[in-house]
C-alpha cells in the first residue's frame, strides 16, 4: 500500500539525513515536484541545517548563520583551526551571542530569551548534546577573545596546526577551569589563590580577565604581587597582557599566562 | 557535522535528491545545474562542468564544488588563504 505524504513525513522525521534520503529514494521519490512534496523538501533542508548547526534554524536564523561566515570572530576561529569539525556550531554560538546582545539592548527581550532556551533545549537533546552546548556557549563568553588571542599567539610562533586544534578542543572543554573573570568585588588574595591553584595543578596555560577600572586595578595588583614572589619564574610561566578600551567604562584587561606547551 | 562532506557517503540518486532540496538541478548527462539552470564550471578544469558523481556540497555555504581530491584540497587551501588575507 502506498504511503501518504503525512506517513512519509512522520517516518523520515526520526531518521538521519542519509537515512531519510535513502528511504525517499527507495520509495521512488527522486525530486520534490509533486504537490505536497515541499514538506518533505523542507525536512531534508532542515536536517542538513540541523547537522551543521545542531538545531533547526528558522528562515532569519539560517540567513544569519550563512552570513556569519564573514563574522570577524568566526573567521578568526576558521583561520586558527580550519579543520575543526564543529566550526558550524561556533556559528550557532554567535547567533546566541547576537540574541544576548539584543537582550542587553532591551530589544525583544522575552522573545530572544525564549528562543535561546529553545535552541539550547534542541541542542541538549542531540547525541553528545552536553558537549555541543559547551561549544555553543564558548563564543558567547568574555573569555572567548582572550583564548583566541592565546591561540593566535601560538600560531604566530609557528606552532603546528594539529597542536592548535588540540589546544582549541581542550579549551572548549575546560575554559571555565582555566580562566578567572575578575569581578569588582573580588579581592587580590582570591585571584592569587586562583593563580597558585593553576600552578599546583600544572596547568600549562590559564587566563585572567576583567572589565572596568576596579577589576583592572585588582588584576594589575595581582600581577605585581606574583612577580614580587617570583611566581612566574619559579613555575616557568610567561605572561602576555592585553589592554583595550580607551575610557574607563569600556576598559578591559586580559592576561594570558602560559608555559611553552612543548615542555 | 561541520566540514564533513556528506556527499561521499551517498549514492547517486540520494545526492541528486539532496541537491534538488537546495534547488540545484541535474541534466540527463549528470551535470549539476545552478538555480538558473546553467551548468557549473569545475574550478579544477574550467573547460569541464561539475558532474553529480564527482561533486561535493560544501557545508556552510551550500556551494557545489568539484569533489575530486585535488579540487577539494585546492578549494580548502584557497579558502583558508583568502580568509587569512582578510584578517
Amino acid at each position: 500500500m502506498e504511503m501518504t505524504i503525512e506517513q512519509i513525513l512522520e517516518y523520515i522525521k526520526s531518521l538521519s539525513l542519509k537515512g531519510a534520503l535513502v528511504y525517499l529514494v527507495s520509495q521512488g521519490i527522486l525530486d520534490f515536484s509533486k504537490v505536497g512534496y515541499e514538506k518533505i523538501k523542507k525536512i531534508i533542508v532542515d536536517k542538513q541545517n540541523e547537522g551543521r548547526y545542531a538545531f533547526v534554524p528558522n528562515r532569519e536564523e539560517a540567513l544569519f548563520l550563512l552570513q556569519s561566515k564573514d563574522n570577524p570572530e568566526y573567521k578568526q576561529v576558521e583561520l586558527l583551526v580550519p579543520k575543526y569539525k564543529y566550526l558550524d556550531i561556533i556559528r550557532t554560538g554567535l547567533l546566541i551571542a547576537n540574541y544576548n546582545k539584543n537582550i542587553a539592548n532591551n530589544i525583544n527581550t522575552d522573545k530572544n530569551r525564549i528562543r535561546i532556551t529553545q535552541i539550547k533545549n534542541d541542542i541538549g537533546r542531540r547525541p553528545g548534546g552536553g558537549r555541543l552546548l559547551k561549544i555553543v556557549k564558548f563564543p558567547t563568553t568574555e573569555e572567548f577573545s582572550t583564548i583566541m588571542a592565546y591561540l593566535y599567539n601560538l600560531k604566530f610562533n609557528n606552532y603546528p596546526s594539529k597542536l592548535l586544534e588540540d589546544e582549541f578542543e581542550e579549551l572548549v572543554d575546560d575554559w571555565e577551569k582555566s580562566s578567572r573573570f575578575v569581578k569588582n568585588i573580588d579581592t587580590v588574595e582570591e585571584v592569587i589563590i586562583f593563580c597558585k591553584r593553576q600552578a599546583e595543578q600544572k596547568n600549562k596555560r590559564f587566563f585572567i580577565l576583567g572589565l572596568y577600572e576596579k577589576a583592572i586595578d585588582t588584576i594589575e595588583e595581582v600581577m605585581l604581587e606574583l612577580s614580587n614572589i617570583d611566581f612566574f619564574k619559579s613555575n616557568n610561566y610567561t605572561f602576555k597582557t592585553i589592554k583595550s578600551g580607551e575610557s574607563a567604562d569600556i576598559a578591559k584587561i586580559e592576561i594570558i599566562i602560559y608555559r611553552d606547551i612543548f615542555d | 557535522m561541520g566540514k564533513e562532506i556528506i556527499f561521499e557517503e551517498l549514492g547517486e540518486k540520494e545526492r541528486v535528491l539532496l541537491l534538488k532540496a537546495f534547488d540545484y538541478g541535474v541534466d540527463s548527462e549528470g551535470n549539476i545545474l545552478n538555480k538558473n539552470g546553467e551548468k557549473i564550471k569545475s574550478s579544477e578544469n574550467p573547460k569541464s562542468f561539475i558532474k553529480v558523481e564527482f561533486a561535493s556540497l560544501v557545508p556552510g555555504s551550500l556551494e557545489v564544488i568539484d569533489g575530486s581530491p585535488t579540487a577539494l584540497a585546492k578549494y580548502l587551501r584557497e579558502k583558508v588563504e583568502s580568509d587569512g588575507d582578510d584578517n
